[in-house]
């Protein structure tokens, strides 16, 4: 009978503690949510919701409370409450879409959920009210305006980068002084392989790149040169680029820098965080990421030590390019029935004005910045501090790197990097078809994209015989769906061009 | 006592210790990364000493209100979810235990129907958000308050209890719950212990309830915010310069993880005695 | 009828026990469950659950006959659980056993406390310890294979091992966990039967297979009948973590392909009639286990 003693005496410790706890912490639980309610004073401040993804900041501000968002409301003079979430941002917004219970307005990363919360009627189209911003529009470039219609109406305000394509080839520049090359240069893809096969042969354990399997953006750099970038209209039919013969031919080449090992041989495992252990570890000669190397200089690399180097040229001597994914990074999305639909339009044309400009980039002044002389000067160590944060909190950011962003960003990055960027954004391109082909829900079941990246990492690694297996590849992706892929897209695509 | 080894007792001591060591070895190659400067961090290999030593991971996990905001949560919850699922589980596995329960069968399937069938995420919110708990620390309680399996388990704990014990207790003059309350849970510790055990883990280490029911910072769990922090470390920030905040994502999921499971490092060699106690079947026939 | 009242009022107390913990089941288990509808419609997120139309059997005929390889999907997930358990069942037991005989009362605490540290290391972190210790370039494994005077081998890549490292690593990060479970069991057999084996001469090993085992059965049998209840399904994290698309012909499953096909698609319909059909499945599997059982042991579920 002691054990009933002491487990009753437990629980009773376990319940009085909670009790205790409850009580405790009921104070704190009240004083949330709805940050702003404490001046009282003006009923008709419109609040409005927003769901996002957010970060947790590491200076450990709520989300609804801090300095900034403080800011933002009171220059627009709205209560803006934040629904955030950044693990599995997706589950959460397709749950809080089908409660319900809707946010005013909300962050959709991808084009096809915009797509498919506009056809499900969940969107407000915002053509009537983007009439009355025509400067607002006339920022952003049309394509990015033209991705967020559906049948002809926008339903979302897109996220444009004010870097579209900011994607590079890196490489550690006293390796390619030593491969005796001007990094200025353009190379053609066999004085590319040369060059990395100079970068491996330099020593035991080096490599001439590295690269992350799971994403393709750290080794696509030579698909244009192969001419197989891009999905293409070829015979009356769009084909995918990873049918075109020119992504056979790039397979291929892929699979030499691979069973030479130049390429590194355990990239189809790396994750984000062992490539740039790699990349900074100078064993590895070459990476393809975005200009800005964050991930890379916080994995110990030094920018000084790095150029970015132009995309290879086709064979038929014309310049290749780096294919980035899409200028826009997310799109903001108004719902239905919100009755903020013009506050919230005024809040994103906000940001984009010098105002909004200064404060994503540099911050809040006296917080983050001083103002001497009408010139921005940081504060110790605050330079680029919570700028992502920022971002995200808003909905869109500048569309375009003009001046006063480009003043700024050198702040945080350094002249260096505005350099990379710069080749970053001169030599970009898009995929148009595959961009502006609108969302056939019915083509996600079929899973063609694991069977097209199961061939391509075999074929890469070297665990099949490209040229044996290639034909029998087409073959079975037409079969498992792949040709009614092409009918979707090419029907599509002669209705759009009017071929 | 025998004082010497035995042969078979030197064979199950090896083996058992080369187990034992490798199964900490992840968590050992945790605690040297967390407390490893953060550049030198190399995941080439596995270093037996931390690369440098810093605390720098952990300051960044533990320095703010927000962390002890998400640990008092999480521990209230534990606390009163414990006392809450245990209360649920344990009188209905010895309910389903009982043969004199009328129904026995149809209700044990009812309760393995649900670990089969499962409704999915939406539906399940629809129902938390219906019954009016959505966004309240309840949703942290109720929802998840009874594990099908963990009833199962107990019910099967209950029914090897001998009969005889609760015959001899009916003659007695004792009713039903009197029989569960004073007699079978004290006779079941090592089970109820180590549900109870499963329960808490459960609550502690628990993420997408924090994530789907729960949208005020300050009522987020433990596990929410950590993984909120880890996924920032691996954010690539188009307008942010180099952090000075930002560290490796190694860094800090190591550092999470040794933060949130210290906790239960440290309270389960108390709770260890439970298991360890026998029941004296013999005493109590007599 | 009326024997069932008064059953019922008989038992009374027994009946309000099972009350509470019942009406949660309805409610936050059955309840949610008009949801599973979604698989025969086709779901609309402005018209809700009820809303959309009724379009049938369509998305199963989709994955039976339309799908390119859901067979192969199924099959790896039957094929890896069932190694799973028919490797990773045993292990938790016999480890129980063998803790069982440790004696010195500390040494066995810490010997208990430190193999269930492997479980509250997440998957991310344990996944990326073992690409390391396969690693052809530096990892462990690889390096006594040379030290052998091997090759080294791509493990991680290859489809001829991926089934095993999920499998051994399974067992490596969570064997230890459920040795709790029979831990518990194994305090709860009355000791007075293992004098009287003693006494009947009865060695070390006699005893554990003529009394441990028996009075843990029951144990062993829920736990036995429940893991093969959800073969079907399988963990989500632990794949994701380990596979890439080199081992997806044998390390794509069921949960793997729901999640490319869940996300940024929001094809809900498919993926709750996918999910019905795994249940079905384990439905079928658990009741033939169980009959089996009872039929051969004379123990069941239910």
């Amino acid at each position: 009978m002691a054990t009933k003693w002491r487990m009753s005496s437990v629980l009773a410790v376990i319940v009085s503690f909670a009790v205790l706890m409850l009580g405790c912490g009921g104070g704190n639980k009240g004083a949330d949510g709805g940050s702003n309610g404490s001046n009282g004073t003006a009923p008709e401040v419109p609040r409005i919701t927003f769901l996002s993804n957010i970060n947790v900041d590491t200076e450990g501000y709520d989300v609804n409370d801090n300095p900034y968002i403080r800011y933002v409301e009171e220059r627009n003079g709205i209560d803006l409450e934040l629904i955030n979430e950044s693990t599995n941002y997706e589950q959460k917004m397709y749950t809080v879409m089908a409660s319900g219970d809707l946010p005013d307005f909300l962050v959709v990363n991808n084009k096809n959920d915009l797509m498919m919360f506009a056809s499900q009627g969940l969107l407000m189209p915002l053509d009537e009210l983007l009439a009355e911003h025509p400067d607002f529009v006339a920022k952003f470039e049309p394509i990015s305006w033209e991705l967020a219609k559906w049948e002809g109406q926008i339903y979302g305000i897109p996220a444009q980068r004010y870097d579209p394509t900011p994607l590079a080839a890196f490489a550690l520049r006293s390796w390619v002084e030593d491969a005796g090359i001007d990094p200025e240069q353009t190379l053609t893809i066999d004085e590319y392989y040369a060059m990395l096969e100079k970068f491996a042969s330099r020593g035991e354990g080096t490599y001439g790149m590295t690269a992350m399997g799971e994403v393709d953006l750290t080794y696509n750099l030579f698909m244009d040169a192969f001419d197989a970038a891009k999905y293409q209209y070829i015979d009356g039919e769009v084909r995918p680029n990873y049918i075109l013969d020119g992504y056979k031919e790039w397979l291929k080449f892929m699979n030499k820098l691979y069973a030479n090992k130049i390429l590194d041989n355990e990239y189809i495992v790396n994750t984000g965080t062992q490539m740039w252990e790699k990349a900074a570890s100078g064993n590895y000669g070459m990476w393809q990421w975005f200009w800005s190397q964050i991930e890379f200089e916080t994995a110990g690399g030094k920018r000084e030590d790095i150029v970015a180097l132009k995309p290879p040229k086709k064979a038929d001597g014309t310049p290749g390019k780096y294919l980035y994914t899409s200028p826009v990074r997310h799109y903001v999305a108004i719902t239905k029935n919100s009755k903020y639909a013009k506050e919230i339009i005024k809040l994103q044309e906000w940001i984009t004005s010098e105002e909004g400009i200064i404060y994503e980039f540099a911050g809040v002044e006296g917080l983050d910045y001083e103002l001497k002389d009408g010139e921005i000067v940081f504060k110790e160590g605050r330079a680029g501090k919570n700028a992502g944060w920022r971002n995200k909190t808003v909905g869109v950011m500048s569309p375009v790197a003009n001046e006063t962003v480009q003043r700024l960003l050198a702040h945080s990055f350094g002249e260096l990097a505005m350099q990379q960027m710069g080749v970053a954004l001169e030599n970009g391109t898009f995929d148009e078809i595959k961009l502006l082909a609108p969302f056939f829900p019915e083509l996600a079941g079929y899973d063609l994209d694991a069977m097209v990246k199961e061939f391509r990492d075999k074929a890469i690694i070297g665990q099949i015989d490209i040229d044996k297996e290639w034909d029998n590849f087409v073959r079975e992706w037409r079969k498992a769906g792949g040709d009614r892929f092409i009918e979707l897209h090419t029907e599509w695509y002669k209705e759009h061009y009017g071929k | 006592m025998q004082r010497r080894l035995t042969l078979g007792q030197a064979v199950n001591y090896a083996i058992l210790l080369i187990f034992v060591f490798l199964c900490i070895l992840p968590f050992y190659y945790v605690v040297v990364v967390s407390l490893s400067e953060p550049t030198l961090v190399k995941e080439g290999r596995i270093t037996i000493l931390p690369q440098g030593f810093s605390l720098r991971a952990y300051e960044i996990v533990l320095a703010q209100d927000r962390f002890f905001n998400a640990f008092q949560i999480s521990t209230l919850r534990t606390a009163v979810g414990l006392v809450v699922s245990l209360f649920l589980q344990c009188t209905m596995a010895y309910a389903l235990s009982r043969k004199a329960l009328r129904g026995r069968k149809f209700f044990i399937l009812f309760v393995v129907f649900t670990i089969l069938f499962s409704a999915g995420i939406i539906p399940t919110y629809l129902v938390v958000r219906y019954t009016g708990i959505i966004n309240t620390f309840w949703a942290l309680i109720i929802p998840d308050a009874i594990s099908a399996w963990n009833v199962l388990i107990l019910l099967s704990f209950f029914s090897s209890i001998p009969d005889a014990i609760e015959e001899s207790a009916k003659m007695d003059g004792a009713n039903d719950f009197q029989v569960f309350w004073k007699l079978m849970i004290p006779l079941s510790i090592p089970a109820v212990s180590t549900i109870g055990l499963f329960i808490a883990v459960h609550h502690w280490n628990s993420l997408m309830d924090g994530i789907m029911y729960i949208n005020k910072t300050s009522l987020k769990p433990l596990q929410v915010y950590l993984m909120d922090l880890v996924m920032r470390s691996e954010m690539t920030d188009m307008n942010a310069n180099i952090d000075d905040q930002a560290l490796p994502s190694l860094s800090i999921q190591t550092a999470a993880i040794f933060a949130a499971t210290l906790p239960v490092l440290l309270v389960y060699p108390f709770i260890q005695r439970y298991f360890t106690k026998g029941i004296m079947l013999g005493a109590i026939k007599g | 009828m009326r024997t069932v009242i008064k059953d019922i009022a008989k038992n009374k107390y027994l009946y309000l026990l099972l009350l509470p913990g019942l009406l949660w089941f309805v409610i936050y288990r059955y309840l949610p469950m008009f949801g599973l509808v979604i698989a025969f419609k086709e779901f609309h997120f402005s018209k809700g659950i009820f809303g959309g139309e009724w379009v049938g059997l369509k998305y199963f005929k989709f994955i039976f006959f339309e799908h390119r390889n859901f067979y192969q999907l199924v099959v790896n997930t039957l094929l890896i659980n069932f190694y799973k358990l028919a490797f990773g069942f045993p292990i938790p037991i016999i480890l129980a056993l063998m803790l069982n005989e440790v004696r010195r009362r500390k040494l066995r605490s810490f010997m208990q406390t430190s193999i269930y540290l492997p479980h509250f290391v997440s998957w991310v972190i344990f996944g990326g310890i073992i690409v390391q210790f396969l690693s052809p370039s530096g990892g462990i494994v690889n390096q006594l294979i040379q030290w052998f005077g091997g090759e080294p081998i791509f493990f991680m890549a290859s489809e001829e091992y991926f089934r095993s490292i999920v499998v051994i690593s399974e067992i490596w990060k969570n064997a230890g966990w459920n040795t709790i479970i029979f831990l518990a069991a194994i305090v709860g057999v009355d000791p007075t039967l293992y004098e009287a084996a003693r006494i009947d001469g009865a060695g070390k090993l006699r005893q554990i297979w003529h009394v441990t085992l028996p009075g843990i059965s029951e144990t062993i049998v829920v736990l036995l009948l429940l893991n093969i209840g959800i073969l079907m399904t399988t963990g989500f994290d632990q794949i994701y973590v380990l596979y890439n698309p080199a081992v997806y012909s044998v390390g794509d499953v069921i949960s793997t392909y729901v999640y490319r096909v869940g996300i940024g698609n929001g094809r809900f319909s498919l993926t709750t009639a996918i999910g019905l059909f795994q249940s079905v499945v384990g439905l079928f599997l658990i009741f033939t286990s169980n009959f089996m059982m009872r039929r051969l042991y004379g123990k069941s579920l239910w």
